[in-house]
């Protein structure tokens, strides 16, 4: 066994002292390797961020809801890969399911804007991006607290003008992160902050992906059941199958379609009675005259609605398949240039196998220097992937929080240019290993 | 020069020129979808929107104050901005091309539900919106003041006139009469048509039928209005800081922001087309380095190998130009054979993307331009290694190794 140890140990050595001679092929090796898989890991990295799970510990079994609310014969919206339901719920069915409260838990809500009048002199006032959400929000989505904590049931019902801001926001008005019992006055309204943020942000942002997956988030969220009394404005899609009446009245009253609704299901049974209720639900509503389109409804988890807005997009398996192409032609050149490597140690490899070496031997020898060669072009490679990152996020203004190296990434970097490089040294070393000993001795 | 005992000789020591042939394969698939690709977005990039991007800009003004209306600050405001020097022309929007976000309904040509009709962008604007756009009428008239009516909350919506682009215009009344016609569009109507303009993009730079846009005269005097201001042409840097400060004079309650120029707003609208053009080309220039190394790396190892060969071949009377043209030819060969093996790869890969990702057509434009490229750049990348072959002195064919 030790003396094993010791053979790969000199067989390193010498894939080590293999490297140094011919520097010029080295280092177009170590380039091509390198620049191979940072562009792959680059694309992959992206693709590998934007198909992530945002909340693992609840993905299965949380549900995004949507009704088709669609006028009889309308041809509906392509938004969602495979059905025309609208991507959004309308006020009615959001208050009403909200109401009836027949999941284990449920939320609804959007993003509006308010107006910021902050108490100190020094603060300017401004409009703010905020989001109107149902109680449930926060627990719903596991979104953890910096201090204190979402509103009550009791506080939504009562619409008590509360809110949760995120720490930056308070920082910016308040000067402290701890703002939990101060006020801020919202659209002209006192509010008492509950709660604070650390700056949460599920990537992709998946309980609202109609409007961006990969947006920051609001800094601020109140009340849902404010939303009448504030008549809070709706600051993103807002889709009606045909014009609501005037007024904000109106537009409640509406088909028209603004709402991420989502419900938590934790298990089969209960999915199955929320179901069974929600289409109780949808037949009395289509005998008052609503649903005449169609009576069906979609319930997705959170990677099923991922996949079916479709986060990833066209142009990122795009570049995901170019920088494979790259990668391709780079591991093709460097098989050539290792062929021209060991081949051009002909003489020295014969006098080698005359001394005693087996072809066997050889044949490790060269392929530890592909390994030693793959660890240098895995560094290169990370480096590349650093410098491939950082110049997506200077292409794209939205990706600053996909661009960062996730882990997962760097270990399938190293593997990567280590595997390659040894896949690329099979060829080139058992060529090398056929070389025939006598004849090379009677040429030197 | 004889490309049959080159070929022959190849096919002696194949797996080098092999491998070359299969890089320059692989290049060129990746070459004619990338050009694809590239064309097609610096198309859609190069887009006209039918407006003065250059001199026109975007500002906002949001009253903080709950009893805050725009409807009794608006015409001051628009007086303020049409008194500054160096303005061309002012109004109120709702959305502004290429902007992202904006209305679209159905226009049609009759009340009933299967009239004829399109889908597009609704411009809701004032009686100037022509000129703060920068837009060319070519049939009928602009908007006249009376026609402009409020939207504001709790209001129902007159919609009197409209004005269509010329795309709609063709596609709801092709025989060319569109204006005086009436249009017809959900819960309001018959609108009357009083002209046609030549171009106007949609807020949505995804948007399929890009310029089907229609203006109607109307203004929404909630807490948040829009105002798109022209500036006289090359003033517009000179122009925008003036009018913030004259609209936050009028009133320091409101807040004025949001102040960008339309050729900025249609810069970020095709972020994601530029960066994936940059990305591929980036790739495409790296493909091709990396290919001449592969093409300098084979010649200069059959070189090395064959020096004596050549040698002998000098002393036997082949010119210098014969060995240059024999190098020439090899990488010919190779890069020939391998842009026949990249041509099948490419028509397997589009068919695969065309079953697999619904792609739509096999498009092989771009297959001559880049097999070209690649000739050609072989046929360079060679020259150094073949020079460097056709200086070998005949007298080391005599020499003993």
């Amino acid at each position: 066994m030790s003396m094993q140890f010791a053979q790969l140990d000199y067989y390193f050595r010498l894939g080590v002292a293999g490297l140094g001679r011919n520097r010029l092929l080295t280092g177009l090796m170590v380039l091509a390797i390198g620049l191979g898989i940072g562009a792959f890991m680059t694309t992959y990295n992206l693709y590998y961020m934007m198909s992530s799970d945002p909340i693992p510990a609840a993905s299965d079994r949380l549900y995004n809801l949507r009704l088709d609310i669609t006028p009889a014969g309308d041809d509906g919206y392509d938004t969602v890969r495979g059905d025309n339901l609208p991507p959004l719920m309308s006020w009615r069915d959001s208050r009403a399911l909200l109401d009836a409260g027949m999941a284990e838990a449920q939320t609804a809500h959007y993003r509006t804007w308010v107006t910021l009048k902050p108490d100190r002199p020094d603060v300017r006032a401004g409009i703010e991006l905020t989001r109107a959400a149902s109680t449930d929000f926060f627990g719903m989505y596991r979104v953890p607290f910096l201090h204190g904590s979402g509103w009550s049931q009791a506080q939504e019902d009562n619409r008590e003008r509360v809110a949760v801001i995120e720490k930056a926001l308070s920082e910016r008005v308040f000067g402290t992160a701890d703002s939990v019992g101060e006020t801020l006055t919202i659209n002209d309204e006192p509010f008492r902050i509950v709660g604070v943020l650390d700056g949460w942000q599920p990537t992709p942002r998946f309980h609202d992906l109609v409007n961006g997956p990969f947006r920051d988030n609001e800094q601020l969220y109140i009340p849902f059941s404010l939303v009448e009394p504030m008549e809070l404005p709706v600051s993103g899609q807002f889709l009606c199958p045909e014009n609501p009446e005037s007024g904000f009245g109106g537009m409640l009253r509406s088909n028209c379609n603004w709402i991420n609704y989502w419900v938590e299901l934790p298990d089969a049974s209960a999915r199955a009675s929320f179901e069974h209720w929600l289409e109780g639900y949808i037949a009395s509503e289509h005998q008052r005259g609503r649903f005449q389109n169609s009576q069906q409804y979609r319930l997705h988890d959170v990677n099923a609605w991922l996949k079916a807005m479709n986060v990833v997009g066209e142009d990122t398996p795009m570049l995901v398949a170019a920088a494979f192409l790259f990668l391709m032609v780079c591991l093709i050149n460097t098989v050539s240039l290792l062929l021209a490597k060991f081949l051009a140690r002909t003489k020295e490899l014969g006098i080698r196998r005359a001394l005693g070496a087996s072809r066997g031997a050889i044949f490790a020898q060269h392929m530890a220097e592909c390994v030693v060669l793959g660890m240098v072009g895995a560094a290169f490679g990370l480096a590349m992937t650093w410098a491939g990152l950082r110049a997506l996020d200077a292409l794209y203004s939205d990706l600053s929080r996909l661009v960062t190296l996730s882990w997962p990434v760097v270990g399938l970097t190293i593997v990567a240019a280590v595997g390659s490089a040894i896949a690329v040294g099979i060829y080139p070393a058992w060529r090398a290993s056929r070389i025939q000993p006598a004849a090379q001795i009677r040429a030197a | 020069m004889d490309i049959a005992p080159i070929a022959k000789s190849l096919m002696r020591n194949r797996v080098g020129p092999i491998l070359l042939a299969l890089q320059v394969a692989v290049t060129l698939g990746f070459l004619v979808n990338a050009f694809y690709i590239v064309n097609d977005r610096i198309e859609e990039m190069n887009r006209p929107t039918g407006v003065d991007l250059e001199n026109t800009f975007r500002i906002s003004v949001t009253g903080m104050d709950r009893d805050y209306s725009s409807a009794s600050s608006l015409p001051g405001d628009l007086q303020a901005i049409r008194a500054i020097d160096g303005v061309h022309a002012v109004t109120t929007t709702n959305s502004i091309p290429l902007g992202g976000s904006g209305w679209m309904t159905n226009f049609a040509v009759g009340p009933e539900e299967d009239a004829h009709d399109v889908v597009g962008a609704q411009y809701m604007v004032g009686e100037t919106a022509l000129e703060a756009f920068g837009l060319e009428l070519v049939a009928g008239r602009g908007f006249r003041p009376e026609e402009i009516h409020d939207y504001a909350r709790g209001e129902s919506m007159v919609i009197q006139s409209a004005i269509l682009t010329r795309a709609v215009a063709d596609q709801l009344f092709p025989e060319g009469d569109a204006v005086g016609r009436s249009l017809y569009m959900p819960h309001a109507g018959p609108t009357q048509i009083v002209g046609v303009v030549d171009f106007l993009g949609t807020p949505w730079a995804s948007f399929g039928d890009y310029d089907l846009s229609v203006l109607v005269p109307l203004v929404d005097t909630g807490p948040h209005t829009d105002l798109v201001v022209r500036a006289e042409p090359g003033r517009l840097d000179e122009v925008m800081p003036k009018v913030e400060q004259a609209l936050i004079d009028r009133d320091p309650s409101r807040l004025v922001h949001r102040q960008i120029a339309l050729a900025e707003v249609a810069s970020e609208a095709y972020e994601d087309h530029r960066a994936m053009s940059i990305i591929m080309v980036t790739v495409g220039a790296m493909l091709l380095v990396v290919n001449v190394l592969g093409i300098v790396g084979l010649a200069s190892f059959q070189v090395n190998r064959r020096r004596r060969q050549i040698g002998t071949r000098r002393a036997l009377g082949a010119s210098r130009g014969t060995i240059v043209r024999h190098f020439m030819t090899e990488t010919g060969i190779i890069v020939t054979v391998g842009l026949a093996a990249g041509l099948l790869l490419t028509i397997g890969i589009n068919f695969a993307m065309m079953r697999l990702l619904e792609f739509d057509r096999l498009d092989l434009t771009w297959l001559p331009p880049a097999a070209a490229i690649l000739f050609v750049l072989g046929q360079i990348a060679v020259l150094g290694p073949a020079r460097r072959a056709a200086s070998i002195p005949p007298a080391i064919a005599t020499r003993a190794s």
